[in-house]
């Protein structure tokens, strides 16, 4: 993603949206989630969702 | 203002936020999804849900079903769209590919025009009821005829609003979060008057099977939380970083859903009504009967501008819209909306079942083809520039601009999903009640999405090395 991007390709772009583009490519690469994300994505959309599960069907 | 100082607001364009651009925290975050997510909707889901189960197995399932839901579309458009501040169809080119991303375009541009008019029209509905309630009006077949005008006058207010672009819809947001609180209140008013009768009341259209009725109580919740998929990425763009959005989009977002569908459910299950303004009316008296409708006015309100917001932003990605005025796109967005609730009100509230049920096929698959590919193909790498670039020599052209591993699976999915439970009729096969119908369609659409990219991979095309 950092290779020199062909001419043809940055001219096609609006200069705006080629900046934007540029900017990103020329930043360090952004994380999605961090580990305290992955934690709460687990809790709340795995675990949490058994243990209702479970409560509900023996209640 | 854009990277040079010129150009479009960045909140108004489809292009990716700058990390500098991206100035919404979990809390407004947190405000803006929960506004989104509380609307009638809630309980005419929590009376589907009723037809099944009782009241706390209900609830049970719902919540379970709507974490369930959540988990996959934040899976699916979160990780792009934080990384790069772009939307949820943007987000698709890298599976679907420069041109065949028009597909998931035009799921979102159906499904949010969908619910926005459905919702549009339960707004000009409330506000009539709450007319004749405050003694505004009078009760007569004529007051039918304000519908339309109150549509377009909504239409209207959101046209002014979104004028600000995200700023205007988190501005909305932020005056009307409160329904939300009264719509528990409600709750636990029905709740705590009730709850003999509630705890005892028997759903009417339950299987004899307790499985089936389980299991399509989590389907609902999942298949309702899906349909979060066209909105997330418009919004969750506006968060500097993954961290920001996980608490705001579980908690935020999915975990109102079944807390206000149980509005719907204990109505449906003790007053034989889910809608809160019928039956407040009867539990509490006009005052509660006003109260209800200010909550199921603004309710609508909030997310339907939300959804105006959302599909504005993914119109962005069609190349003839980059360049017209935010207002012209507005105006584009908002028109059908207000055309359907002029001209078509009662199609969608016949309809909203089945509506519910196709959402789920469509979307379940979408989500397990971004999943596999961000995660287990790219790896987390995507080509920002290949997501803006429609030519030949680009990542995400593929064959003719097209993934045709991504059709595939997405129909492999949608057939799955219908083997499992046919969404009109709601006839299953016999594994439904252990394995739900999205998941497997989830699973379906990741696993022929993930054999077909090796053909993909082989060919060179994708981007993938």
């Amino acid at each position: 993603m950092n290779e020199p991007t062909p001419a043809s390709i940055r001219h096609a772009l609006p200069p705006e949206l080629e900046a934007r583009i540029a900017a990103f490519e020329n930043a360090a690469p952004r994380p999605d989630f961090d580990t305290a994300g992955w934690f709460w994505m687990i809790l709340l959309g795995v675990a949490l969702p058994l243990l209702l599960l479970a409560v509900g069907w023996w209640v | 203002m854009g990277v040079n100082g010129v150009g479009p607001q960045a909140d108004e364009s489809g292009w990716p936020l700058l990390p500098q651009e991206r100035t919404w925290g979990a809390a407004r975050l947190t405000l803006t999804l929960a506004t989104t997510a509380a609307a009638t909707w809630c309980y005419l889901i929590g009376e589907s849900v009723g037809s099944y189960l009782g009241f706390i197995k209900g609830g049970l399932a719902l919540g379970a079903g709507c974490m369930i839901g959540m988990l996959l579309v934040l899976l699916a458009a979160g990780p792009a769209c934080v990384q790069f501040g772009i939307d949820s169809i943007a987000a698709t080119k890298p599976q679907f590919g420069s041109r065949g991303w028009v597909i998931p375009a035009a799921l979102q541009a159906v499904s949010i025009v969908g619910w926005n008019s459905l919702l549009i029209i339960f707004f000009a509905k409330s506000a009539v009821q709450l007319s004749v309630a405050l003694g505004l009006l009078d009760i007569g077949a004529r007051n039918a005829a304000l519908v339309p005008v109150l549509t377009v006058f909504a239409c209207a207010i959101m046209f002014l609003a979104l004028r600000r672009g995200a700023t205007g819809m988190s501005m909305v947001s932020n005056i009307l979060v409160a329904h939300v609180f009264i719509g528990l209140w409600m709750l636990f008013l029905l709740v705590s008057r009730r709850w003999p009768e509630l705890i005892a009341a028997q759903p009417p259209n339950a299987s004899p099977d307790r499985v089936w009725n389980y299991t399509t109580g989590v389907e609902l919740g999942i298949g309702a939380t899906l349909s979060w998929w066209p909105y997330i990425g418009a919004m969750i763009r506006m968060a500097p970083n993954g961290r920001t959005i996980v608490l705001p989009v579980m908690l935020g977002m999915a975990a109102p859903v079944p807390l206000l569908s149980l509005i719907g459910l204990a109505g449906s299950l003790v007053l034989k009504s889910s809608d809160p303004s019928e039956w407040l009316r009867i539990v509490g008296g006009p005052t509660y009967a006003i109260v209800s409708l200010t909550f199921v006015t603004a309710a609508n309100f909030g997310t339907t501008t939300a959804g105006i917001y959302a599909s504005a932003i993914g119109l962005r990605n069609f190349a003839a819209l980059q360049k017209c005025s935010w207002t012209t796109l507005l105006l584009i967005t908002i028109a059908p909306v207000a055309l359907v609730g002029i001209f078509i009100p009662e199609l969608f509230f016949a309809k909203f079942g089945n509506f519910l049920a196709l959402i789920g096929v469509a979307f379940a698959p979408l989500c397990g083809i971004q999943i596999v590919d961000y995660f287990f193909l790219r790896r987390g790498r995507i080509d920002i520039r290949a997501v803006y670039g429609d030519q030949p020599q680009q990542a995400y052209y593929f064959w003719r601009g097209i993934n045709p591993a991504a059709i595939a699976a997405l129909a492999a999915g949608c057939i799955t999903y219908v083997v499992f439970l046919d969404p009109l009729s709601y006839r299953s096969t016999a594994l439904y009640p252990y394995l739900t119908a999205s998941l497997p369609s989830t699973a379906a659409a990741g696993l022929v999405y993930l054999f077909g990219s090796r053909l993909v991979i082989r060919a060179g095309r994708g981007g993938y090395s």
